[in-house]
């Protein structure tokens, strides 16, 4: 009895074995890899979050990376090449969009891979695409800055590009004392860190600096802090969900000064409300800039993908989105190939002479954008003024970090 | 022998004869893939060891996963220790600190309730992930990042298909030790204590040293495949820490079939594989169906998918002796 029940599961244990045999072999002969013959479609790899905390960036990056995609096979692809959208879900997770990076790189052998909603994203990422995965990286959001990794470029604004011109527009308006308040990670810390040293070095003080956990929606400690302080000018960068909560109970204490950030605009202004009147900020790119360019191709944008209308804002990294791709296809047709080490070494001095937010270009050795910014005003029904065009801005970042 | 140990042996024979086809297709993805699989399964292990096996419904092993990949990927990015086993040493004494710990806390006093076990370790979860988070220290929200790969005898190990075979390795060990407790006088006392505490406790055996026995082991499986993590991946942050990791473990085991051992295991294998897959046809749907699973699973088979396989041999078995 025993021996023939024993027989019986070597059968089915070799019965198996032989399934998953043939199964895996099947499965895991992948087409292998070879150069891109002429004509063929290149992967773009697009990482975001189109689920999770993040989700409704992912939509609006989405909407802009196929829409860009578009655009160029449109005029004819990249080296006579079209370009193909692959989409990876990060998750709003690092663990997530590792795999999904690494399917991407690994799997799919794209050509290069733009996308990271979150800082954490990147820093997960950037090893699997870019350093082991020898292929182009680029990062298209504003953020704490000091992303010197090889093949890894920045798209969106440094530090200094965001906060040199607001406090030098706040110490204009004779501001003198500055509360500065955030939440408690990289991002704001290291913009916080800028104010400091840019209102110190303008001759004015900084009379409170706090931060609160990344989940706080419950403001009124600080909110009675800022107001207690009663500095003329608030500098803060809480972000999401509690930059609402926090403005909206500043505004409604009867706080009288002037209060600036770096995440406001069409994006973030609809969820103040009314009190989001006069927030003071620096962005690449605001709905009502005077760049017919950046007005037709919005116009464009929102016709084409009416699921993401209203989604093409600075604080979702859309026009970052779009002139990532051409920078990439600048610096591909500079180098006259896809090869990443020739791309990569392209990539340094590329430049375009029209992008949604005006012209942009690398500031050769810093790994960053000359960006166009922009002075805006936040209006009390969601929308913002453009007080002043700045022109183009130089980032202090990698090898120019020292500025 | 025992059935499952036969298993257990076929399965470790198995891998590396079938592992050839994994490598020859060049793919890291699937490598990288099958490698997160068994690191996974080291942390499955130590549910299936507390849950299925002594009944200690822990919810949180995530903390332990994640304890266990903070300290590694510390000590490699910081401190330059990259020598695999000194930091797989680490994580062993990282995981019996915390372990003991908080076993103490919740076993050392009179019996307590499967659900207050469960909130607790729930809880210190949380609790970790948030720590984790708003800790400038270990990183904050972004984690430690750019961890280097391990290194044997002062060589390092960047191949996928190394690292592959280390966990695979550790996970056999793992899998091994697992069974031999199971199977030994020391498992039929926690069984006795998982079916019925007070009736254990009639008995004579030391409920109370059992639990902590037990939960201090399952936190080194969960805080050395946490180290591992770190170490293959390159990075740790917070959500390694947290309820998501938590809940998809004792996700698999339900799944699977909690106290069937393999069942877990099993669950673990199919739905990491598709995954990513799944993820990205249905990314808004698949997460819906994966609890819709878990809700049928627990309704119809509570017992999860291994039962399946149980009620088609008692059938079996009924024609049999009919």
């Amino acid at each position: 009895m025993n021996k023939t029940i024993r027989r019986k599961n070597l059968l089915k244990v070799s019965g198996i074995a032989v399934g998953v045999l043939a199964l895996s072999s099947t499965l895991l002969v992948a087409p292998s890899q070879a150069a891109p013959a002429t004509g063929s479609p290149i992967k773009v790899g697009v990482l975001t979050d189109m689920t999770g905390a993040f989700a409704i960036v992912g939509k609006s990056n989405k909407a802009v990376a196929q829409f860009t995609i578009d655009e160029i096979n449109k005029s004819g692809g990249v080296l006579g090449h079209k370009l193909v959208m692959d989409l990876a879900d990060g998750g709003s997770a690092p663990d997530v969009a590792t795999q999904a990076a690494s399917r991407l790189v690994n799997q799919d052998h794209v050509s290069m891979v733009v996308g990271g909603v979150a800082s954490f994203t990147r820093v997960a990422v950037r090893g699997v695409i870019a350093t082991r995965g020898k292929t182009l990286y680029v990062w298209p959001a504003s953020y704490e800055g000091n992303e010197c990794t090889n093949n890894v470029w920045n798209t969106g604004s440094a530090p200094n590009q965001q906060v040199d011109p607001t406090v030098k527009y706040l110490l204009a308006q004779g501001k003198k004392t500055f509360f500065l308040a955030g939440s408690d990670y990289l991002y704001p810390r290291n913009i916080l860190a800028r104010v400091r040293q840019d209102v110190l070095a303008g001759g004015g003080s900084i009379v409170g600096e706090e931060y609160v956990p990344l989940d706080m929606t419950d403001a009124s400690n600080l909110t009675s802090k800022v107001v207690a302080a009663n500095a003329d000018a608030l500098f803060e960068v809480v972000v999401l969900p509690g930059t609402a909560p926090f403005i909206k109970g500043v505004v409604d204490a009867g706080y009288k000064g002037t209060i600036a950030g770096t995440l406001f605009d069409e994006g973030i202004n609809p969820l103040i409300g009314t009190e989001a009147q006069g927030l003071i900020g620096v962005q690449d790119y605001y709905g009502p800039i005077k760049d017919a360019f950046s007005q037709s191709e919005v116009a464009k944008f929102n016709a084409q993908h009416p699921e993401a209308k209203g989604l093409f804002t600075s604080t979702f990294n859309a026009p970052a989105w779009y002139r990532s791709i051409y920078l990439w296809k600048a610096a591909v047709e500079k180098a006259g190939s896809f090869d990443t080490a020739k791309v990569n070494k392209a990539m340094d001095s590329v430049s375009l002479s029209k992008s949604i937010g005006g012209p942009v270009g690398f500031a050769p050795g810093t790994k960053h954008l000359k960006l166009s910014m922009y002075l805006g005003q936040s209006n009390g029904d969601g929308s913002e003024t453009v007080l002043k065009s700045l022109g183009q801005i130089s980032p202090y970042q990698c090898s120019a970090a020292t500025n | 022998m025992k059935r499952r140990m036969r298993i257990g042996i076929a399965v470790v024979c198995a891998v590396p004869i079938l592992s050839p086809l994994l490598f020859l297709s060049g793919n890291d993805y699937l490598i990288q893939a099958a490698t997160r699989i068994f690191i996974y399964g080291i942390l499955v292990l130590s549910v299936e060891m507390c849950w299925g096996q002594t009944g200690i419904f822990t919810f949180g092993q995530a903390a332990f996963f994640g304890f266990g990949g903070y300290f590694a990927g510390y000590m490699a990015k910081n401190e330059n220790i990259t020598d695999l086993g000194v930091l797989l040493l680490i994580a062993l004494v990282a995981g019996v600190i915390a372990g003991t710990l908080i076993a103490l806390f919740l076993f050392s006093g009179k019996r307590v309730g499967e659900l207050y076990v469960a909130l607790v370790t729930l809880a210190i979860s949380y609790v970790c992930e948030k720590l984790a988070n708003s800790w400038t220290f270990v990183g904050s929200g972004n984690g430690i990042p750019g961890i280097p790969f391990p290194t044997i005898f002062g060589k390092e190990i960047s191949s996928s298909i190394a690292l592959f075979f280390i966990a695979f390795g550790l996970f056999a060990v793992s899998m091994i030790i697992c069974i031999l407790i199971i199977d030994s006088q020391f498992g039929l006392a926690i069984n006795a204590v998982r079916d019925d505490e007070e009736r254990a406790e009639f008995f004579g055996y030391n409920r109370s040293l059992i639990q902590i026995i037990i939960f201090i082991f399952s936190a080194v499986l969960a805080s050395i495949a946490g180290a591992l993590f770190s170490l293959s991946e390159g990075f740790i942050s917070p959500s390694s820490l947290g309820l998501t990791l938590s809940t998809s473990t004792v996700l698999w085991v339900v799944l699977g079939g909690k106290g069937t051992f393999y069942g877990p295991m099993i669950a673990l294998a199919i739905l990491e594989s598709v995954d990513v897959e799944m993820q990205r046809a249905l990314p808004s749907l698949w997460r819906i169906l994966v609890g819709l699973m878990l809700l049928l699973t627990m309704i119809f088979l509570p017992k999860g998918l291994m039962s399946l396989g149980e009620k088609s041999r008692n059938k079996r078995e009924q024609k049999k002796t009919t």
